[in-house]
């Protein structure tokens, strides 16, 4: 997969499709979503067709681009926005093997209890669980220094760890769908993709 | 449970029965958690507060290691009652601080202790004798799950368990050790291995905990990072450095004895006999010199069992276990002289150390140790 510089954040043609719920999605799988830019002179990075979808994420120290045609976009899952895990696995596998992080914007308020950023700066606590999605860009920066990672490992609540299974499953079964499109056996696409907007429902 | 029941009886890690806790005194295994969506307890109102306690205090009361435990809310106790449970490490200082809408919840044993709205609204913690973090760990694990069916945790699949403070994110565990080192200080070792302790990223600090001073040459050795490592990866890790300073202060303690058995000796003996008829003690002092009749008692210096009646004094002497000793409350200088009381009648039932003086006459180290009753070891 060729990396090409492409500045342009997603095409108009993708943001129509999304709804504002859709947006705030993205936001927490760690996806910038902003103006849309067309350029015309991409090639689509899974075939040679012109690309008209363009899609950064945010990883850890910079950001990553894909640029696709509609065709590729939509078999990807790019297009719906309860398949955005799709991308993730395609974007890791682009050469620099870079991890996602999350990075959202920093609230000034959570809108849950009512927290200030300012008040996490002054105290270094913070006001309720929800908080840690809103001042999350704020956090997550000072956490490696004070830990080992900013992933956690160990223990799962068991309830979790029964959707940590489900999501594991999806995300292979993701990937066997990317496999069988590839193969051009659309017969197992169908069925996989069938069964992952299962799971999915399940999950959610 | 009573107040006073609890009072009456010193927790199992107290005693600490046939086990080695001669270096390694005790071990504790601290949990957070919250609830999902609600406030932290120090951003909570206080009717939100109250509310959370109702919701997780049942729960907690209800679990089988609780049965017929002590359960109370901290505004149902006297200052000096909650001081007691922070000298006996079953509440922390800060959840002494607190009123309406935070309790504590002990097993009879005093082996296990819940704080509801502490700066989380659960910290859980177990305490064991010895090098036992484990043993620990299990059981305050096996608490968890049991507490997690009815209550909705506060988990992040990337952060893990969210806490008050990011410093606690992940497992929300804090895995640490009290230990014994008077060698090491006698020795002045103890600076050398306490940097490289703070190296390896584990925090050490004094008695009780965070911002406390040393006291009685008592060190607690914990983890800082609380993410990105698994509750196994931690625990294994406190283990082996803790057992390593354990070697380092044992092998201490013996090179003392080869180098200058007579210091050794005088120093115990001093420390016994000004226990035995001061009359005046700040806390500070009395510490360091039951610290090296410990050490004594651990080098067979003492009679079997005097290890143990160590560690009550060091309990008893503290400021809130003298003031209810008392029956009421004292000035600090008044204290002192009570301390003094206290301790001179303790050591009436101790047995002085069995001291052998070497002189130039006798060579080789054989001899002495021969004299030293090694049994206890």
């Amino acid at each position: 997969m060729a990396s090409i510089d492409c500045q342009s954040e997603i095409s108009e043609w993708l943001l129509a499709a999304n709804s504002r719920a859709a947006k705030k999605n993205n936001l927490a799988l760690g996806l910038f979503v902003s103006e849309p830019i067309l350029r015309g002179k991409m090639k689509c990075e899974l075939c040679d067709n012109k690309a008209t979808v363009f899609y950064t994420q945010a990883v850890q120290g910079g950001q990553k681009k894909i640029c696709l045609c509609e065709n590729c976009a939509d078999t990807s899952g790019l297009t719906d926005p309860g398949a955005f895990s799709m991308v993730d696995i395609l974007m890791d596998e682009t050469p620099e093997q870079a991890q996602p992080v999350m990075v959202a914007e920093v609230a000034e308020v959570c809108e849950h209890c009512g927290f200030t950023l300012e008040d996490y700066r002054k105290v270094g606590r913070l006001g309720c669980s929800q908080c840690y999605m809103a001042f999350r860009g704020e956090i997550l920066p000072m956490l490696a220094k004070m830990h080992h990672g900013i992933k956690h490992e160990g223990k799962v609540p068991s309830g979790m760890a029964d959707s940590l299974a489900l999501r594991k499953k999806l995300a292979a079964m993701q990937k066997d769908l990317k496999a069988a499109i590839a193969d051009e056996d659309f017969e197992l696409a169908v069925g996989l993709r069938d069964g992952i907007k299962d799971l999915e429902a399940q999950i959610s | 449970m009573r107040f006073s029941t609890l009072m009456k009886h010193p927790a199992d890690w107290m005693i600490g029965k046939n086990v080695n806790n001669e270096v390694v005194v005790t071990s504790r295994i601290r949990l957070a958690r919250n609830l999902r969506d609600l406030s932290f307890p120090g951003w909570a109102k206080k009717a939100e507060r109250i509310a959370a306690m109702e919701k997780m205090r049942p729960m907690v009361e209800s679990l089988k290691v609780m049965k017929n435990g002590f359960s109370h809310e901290l505004s149902e106790l006297e200052p000096l009652q909650k001081q007691v449970l922070v000298e006996r490490h079953l509440i922390s200082r800060e959840q002494a601080a607190r009123g309406q809408g935070s309790a504590a919840v002990v097993d009879r044993g005093q082996r296990l202790s819940l704080m509801i709205n502490e700066e989380d609204h659960l910290r859980m913690q177990s305490i064991r004798a010895g090098l036992r973090l484990r043993e620990a760990h299990q059981l305050l694990s096996k608490v968890d799950s049991a507490l997690e069916k009815d209550l909705e945790f506060a988990y992040d699949d990337e952060l893990g368990y969210l806490t008050a403070c990011p410093t606690n994110l992940g497992t929300g565990m804090r895995a640490s050790a009290m230990l014994h080192l008077p060698a090491l200080v006698l020795t002045e070792q103890i600076g050398q291995v306490l940097q490289a302790v703070n190296k390896i990223g584990l925090a050490v600090r004094g008695l009780f905990g965070e911002g406390t001073e040393s006291l009685g040459h008592l060190f607690q050795i914990s983890n800082q990072a609380t993410l990105g490592e698994s509750e196994e990866v931690i625990i294994s890790r406190l283990e082996r450095v803790i057992a390593q300073i354990e070697t380092h202060e044992t092998n201490a303690r013996m090179k003392m004895l080869e180098d200058d058995p007579n210091q050794l000796s005088d120093k115990i003996g001093r420390a016994y006999g000004t226990l035995g008829y001061a009359t005046m003690f700040d806390s500070k002092e009395a510490f360091s010199h039951i610290s090296l009749l410990r050490m004594g008692a651990a080098m067979g210096y003492f009679p079997e069992g005097s290890m143990q009646a160590c560690d009550s004094m060091m309990m008893e002497i503290q400021p809130a276990h003298l003031q209810l000793h008392a029956g009421t409350e004292l000035e600090p200088e008044a204290r002192d002289v009570i301390r003094a009381e206290i301790l001179r009648s303790r050591l009436q039932t101790l047995t002085a150390p069995a001291i052998n003086i070497v002189t130039n006459d006798i060579s080789g180290d054989s001899e002495i140790t021969d004299d030293l009753n090694f049994e206890n070891e």
